[in-house]
């Protein structure tokens, strides 16, 4: 099928449903098909009760209808939506009955409709318990084992669908181009710029580049469902408006490298901290201003150089476009990605490649944590428990103790991953652990870090002051070693480090047979 | 017969706090006070804090050093090893002072003084700025409830015991020298109600969820004593709910919580929510001396009867006072009051509680207990700003601490709407959860009567708000749906 752009732009930001604005047909064609079907195919065969949650816009709904062929082949109980039930006895009563007659249920249900079921059901809802430990497993770390009973039941939490990955996104967007059909009904092509952007956007090096910006949010722990990427894609091409409303003269303002920094969904929101334009390169730049950057274009160089224009907020607006447009179109864009700070690709790499480079990054998280404490500290080896203690809070605590300390042995970094039983589905880690373990007795305190803390981290390492960092890391350290400091038989020594955290002076004693000693 | 002391309105106003229990009438109330005195009574106990307090106290009396050097030295020596300069032991003390002396309660004179409190042998004797406001919350502590204590005493005398923390190992060669005194101190048995009963349950669940998540000892003394000075601002603005006639026991005083200071209909509220407690604490007070009076006669007292007696009180400033204002100038603006009040209700005896109330507020007391539950606000970061434009906008610490009074130990999580209709059903916090109730409960108070802006718009902003701080540590989750839940171990 292919459809014109109208239908396009209403997948931008419409506040209604898919299925409320979509006829069957369209639906069906913007069907795009991903691993999870196979694994909720293969549960009705099986006739397993699957309970599929997520939230609003995760597609649940959606899956279903994809699913309808084989759902009536396995005769199999159905709940679309769950708000939709009104009585949950009744509910329950069809579900047994469904189960007696050895058919498959499929029941949508956001998240917290499902936490308030299961809490007044209880262990009444068959299966109860397995559910409420798939739910609390759904994530797990590292080598960690998982013995998951889903004989009868499987909880599929699209919460941890990561539909960012590379290969989904770029599914999303070829579907998206197939389907714009750039002339159907259109009587003012010429001066459209969606026509330049549907042919950008199939361009490789173009889309390579677009679809590394949308990997990297990927993993930065925000939740983009279905909709916010078919929302995303769809105003690169329309600019999420329809044809009639698109006029010729606009042509130059609705280009889809400007309009990936422009739009308003979640995911917009996060990929403007790539936005080209932030990263300087001397040498590019200089050239991109003075119009001397000739070579290495994909379609035709910038008509306009910035230097030459008399309005300066032009130039820099004009500047700014040609700034993105190089990097999406340009043989030479890849090298402005390079320039994302190091942290942030740092990071990625740590997700990606935490058991190779367990030690060093661990190293490297101990020595924020005590800098944060302590900017001279210098110890990377063993992560200092810092005491403050105060009734008032009008003030903060002028002084932190250190005494006790936890060696490398007890630390380890834990990087989720889904569970083999679901692991077709589209998972991307978001976070790490910080994990220390008190080898005596098994207590742990966790230390859960995203992007933005290890960015955070990474800044006081570099010697960044710390009472610079958002307050919500700040408190987070501060709990975490209130966490660390409650942990019993832990090393602790007799030396006492005593820091003023406003001034930076410090003293070091020894409590040795109830005498100070300062040697 | 009337016993005339030499400053009658005093006295009436000693037999009022008597009635309130405890005597909110000083700024210099902090909450380390409050904890010297609560954890004594929980221990039975006190310490000699001598050798602590000398070592910690670096200040300066008539140009002279209190403690210097040489006295510590000459003094301590046994607790030095080797050959320390005097240098670094200075810089000892200089941490010790830092670390001890952190809230701000040690004096030169022992007698006075608080020490910031790590374990027990910190704990000393009764001094001055407790004003009774420990034995209060002690009160309602050891009141038994279905046969049991609060187990809020238990964990304090935990936390007090256990000298395994960083601080108290430090100090240990000092406090080894330290004497321990018993107190006989009675369990109370009261017939808790009302608001008081509340604050009861709220440190019971506070306790229960203090062993939660790993917590450690000097944070769970932290939180008992910020809840405690904020139990006492609640107690005195809101207990003339369950006292007077005028108010239905169900409804409460609304305390707007101001999430961010950046909604300026909601900082406008707040301020007035302040100004509210303030005339539920002026009401509390009018409620207990209204009481006092009648037993004196003067609710039979016609207009001129009571002029008669405003000229007969005795009303002259203690001879310790400096600058004393003369017995005839205060009467006559005692007399002045009266009829001021009188001119507005016709009634004598209102006027002459009202006029008695605000001459003690204004001229008596250094700090009013309205501006005393400012003052204390302050001091826990629960109120914000001065004078008129003073709210209620809690610390990110204060707001965690509420949080677990709330949770029930048997289901340690709720949604955001059901965690605001319990803060105000206990204590008439609003946060806009629920944006249609919070707004007609302000109503009810004609606080919402002259906000500027849209007041029931940015009830629901600040809720959000308020939510995405408990989010950021830790002790919420956002769904999509727009549901976001707390609790602990989410």
């Amino acid at each position: 099928m292919k459809s014109n752009l109208d239908f396009i732009s209403k997948l931008y930001n419409n506040r209604n449903s898919y299925a409320d604005i979509f006829t069957d047909s369209e639906l069906r064609a913007l069907h795009i098909e991903s691993p999870i079907e196979e694994l909720i195919i293969q549960c009705i065969k099986n006739k397993k009760v699957i309970y599929i949650t997520g939230n609003p816009g995760d597609g649940k709904t959606h899956l279903i209808r994809s699913l309808k062929q084989i759902i009536d082949e396995y005769d199999a109980y159905v709940v679309k939506d769950i708000n939709e039930i009104k009585d949950n006895e009744k509910f329950l009563e069809d579900l047994k009955k469904a189960i007696d007659a050895n058919n498959p249920a499929i029941i949508a249900i956001n998240e917290y409709p499902f936490i308030e079921l299961l809490n007044q059901l209880g262990e009444r809802l068959p299966d109860y318990k397995s559910i409420i430990y798939q739910r609390k497993n759904s994530i797990i770390y590292n080598n960690e084992v998982k013995e998951f009973d889903i004989h009868n039941v499987v909880v599929i939490d699209l919460n941890n669908r990561n539909l960012l990955s590379p290969d989904m996104t770029e599914r999303v967007l070829s579907k998206l181009l197939n389907l714009s059909n750039k002339c159907d009904g259109c009587s003012s092509c010429n001066g459209c710029s969606s026509l330049y952007n549907i042919d950008a956007l199939d361009n490789d090096i173009v889309k390579e580049r677009l679809l590394k910006l949308t990997n990297k949010i990927g993993n930065s722990g925000i939740h983009i469902v279905m909709r916010d990427i078919l929302g995303f894609f769809a105003y690169l091409i329309t600019k999420g408006k329809r044809c009639s409303e698109r006029e010729n003269n606009e042509s130059k303002q609705g280009l889809y490298y400007d309009l990936v920094f422009q739009g308003d969904n979640e995911l917009f929101k996060v990929i403007k901290q790539f936005d080209p334009y932030n990263y300087t390169h001397p040498e590019i730049d200089e050239n991109l201003w003075k119009g001397e950057l000739t070579e290495g274009w994909q379609f035709d160089p910038p008509e306009e150089a910035p230097e030459k224009l008399n309005d300066h907020n032009k130039a820099n607006e004009v500047f700014k476009s040609i700034k993105r447009k190089f990097y999406f179109e340009n043989i030479r864009g890849e090298e402005l990605l390079q320039l994302i700070p190091d942290e942030i690709g740092e990071y990625y790499k740590l997700l990606t490649q935490a058991y190779d480079r367990h030690s060093e990054k661990i190293k490297e998280i101990v020595l924020a944590i005590n800098r944060f404490f302590n900017p001279n500290d210098n110890d990377h080896d063993r992560l200092k428990i810092w005491i403050t203690h105060k009734y008032e809070l009008r003030t903060n605590p002028k002084v932190a103790v250190a005494s006790r300390s936890f060696p490398l042995d007890f630390i380890s970094l834990q990087v989720p991953r889904i569970p083999k039983e679901f692991k077709t589905m589209e998972y991307v880690p978001d976070h790490i652990l910080f994990k220390v373990v008190n080898m005596n007795n098994k207590e742990s305190v966790d230390l859960k870090i995203n992007l933005n803390f290890y960015r955070a981290l990474s800044l006081i390492n570099k010697g960044y002051p710390a009472q610079l960092i958002p307050d919500e890391y700040k408190f987070k350290l501060f709990s975490f070693m209130n966490e660390l400091a409650s942990l019993k038989d832990i090393t602790r020594s007799n030396d006492f480090f005593m820091r003023d955290i406003i001034n930076g002076d410090s003293c070091r004693v020894t409590v040795k047979n109830n005498k100070y000693n300062f040697k | 017969m009337i016993k005339l002391a030499d400053n009658r309105l005093k006295e009436y106003g000693k037999e009022v706090f008597k009635k309130i229990q405890y005597k909110p009438t000083s700024s210099s109330i902090k909450p380390v006070h409050i904890a010297n005195g609560l954890f004594r009574l929980v221990l039975g106990s006190s310490y000699n804090i001598k050798p602590l307090h000398e070592w910690s106290t670096i200040k300066y009396k008539q140009g002279k050093e209190v403690y210097p050097i040489s006295y510590i030295i000459e003094n301590y020596d046994n607790l030095i090893d080797g050959d320390a300069t005097n240098q670094q032991i200075s810089d000892l003390r200089y941490f010790l002072e830092a670390i001890f002396n952190a809230d701000k309660g040690n004096y030169p004179s022992m007698d006075y003084s608080v020490l910031t409190i790590c374990s027990k042998t910190q704990v000393n004797k009764k001094v001055q700025n407790e004003y009774k406001m420990p034995r209060f919350l002690y009160n309602i502590l050891s009141t038994k409830i279905d046969g049991q204590v609060s187990p809020c005493i238990e964990l304090i005398k935990k936390c007090l015991e256990d000298e395994s923390d960083d601080l108290s190992r430090l100090v240990s060669p000092i406090i080894k020298m330290v004497k321990k005194k018993i107190h006989t101190v009675e369990e109370a048995d009261l017939d808790l109600t009302g608001v008081e009963l509340r604050i009861r349950k709220a440190f019971d669940r506070l306790a229960y969820n203090a062993n939660y998540k790993n917590t450690n000892k000097l944070l769970s003394m932290e939180r008992i004593i910020l809840f405690a000075c904020f139990s006492i601002i609640l107690h005195l603005s809101s207990r003339i709910i369950d006292l007077s006639d005028k108010y239905d026991n169900n409804n409460r005083i609304p305390i707007l919580f101001d999430s961010d200071r950046t909604l300026a209909p909601i900082e406008y509220a707040s301020q007035e929510t302040v100004l509210r407690a303030k005339l539920g604490i002026e009401e509390y007070f009018e409620n207990e001396l209204e009481g006092i009076l009648k037993q004196e006669g003067y609710e039979s007292f016609t207009h001129k009867e009571m002029l008669e007696r405003i000229n007969m009180i005795s009303i002259a400033d203690s001879n310790k006072i400096k600058n004393k204002t003369p017995e005839k100038e205060k009467r006559k603006e005692y007399k002045k009051l009266y009829l001021g009040f009188y001119e507005q209700s016709r009634d004598p005896f209102d006027a002459i509680i009202k006029a008695t109330r605000f001459k003690l507020f204004s001229d008596e007391y250094s700090t009013s207990p309205s501006n005393f539950m400012t003052s204390l606000g302050r001091k826990i970061k629960l109120v914000y700003g001065k004078n008129k434009t003073s709210r209620f906008s809690p610390d990110p610490v204060l707001l965690e601490t509420i949080l677990l009074t709330i949770l029930e130990p048997d289901n340690r999580s709720m949604n955001l709407s059901e965690f605001g209709i319990k803060l105000w059903n206990e204590f008439g916090v609003i946060i806009g959860a629920n944006p249609e109730i919070d707004f007609e409960n302000l109503a009810k108070w004609n606080v919402s009567q002259n906000t500027p802006g849209d007041l029931a718009g940015s009830l629901a902003q600040n809720a959000k708000k308020i939510a995405d701080m408990y989010i950021a540590m830790g002790y919420g989750k956002r769904y999509a749906d727009g549901v976001t839940i707390l609790g602990l171990n989410l």
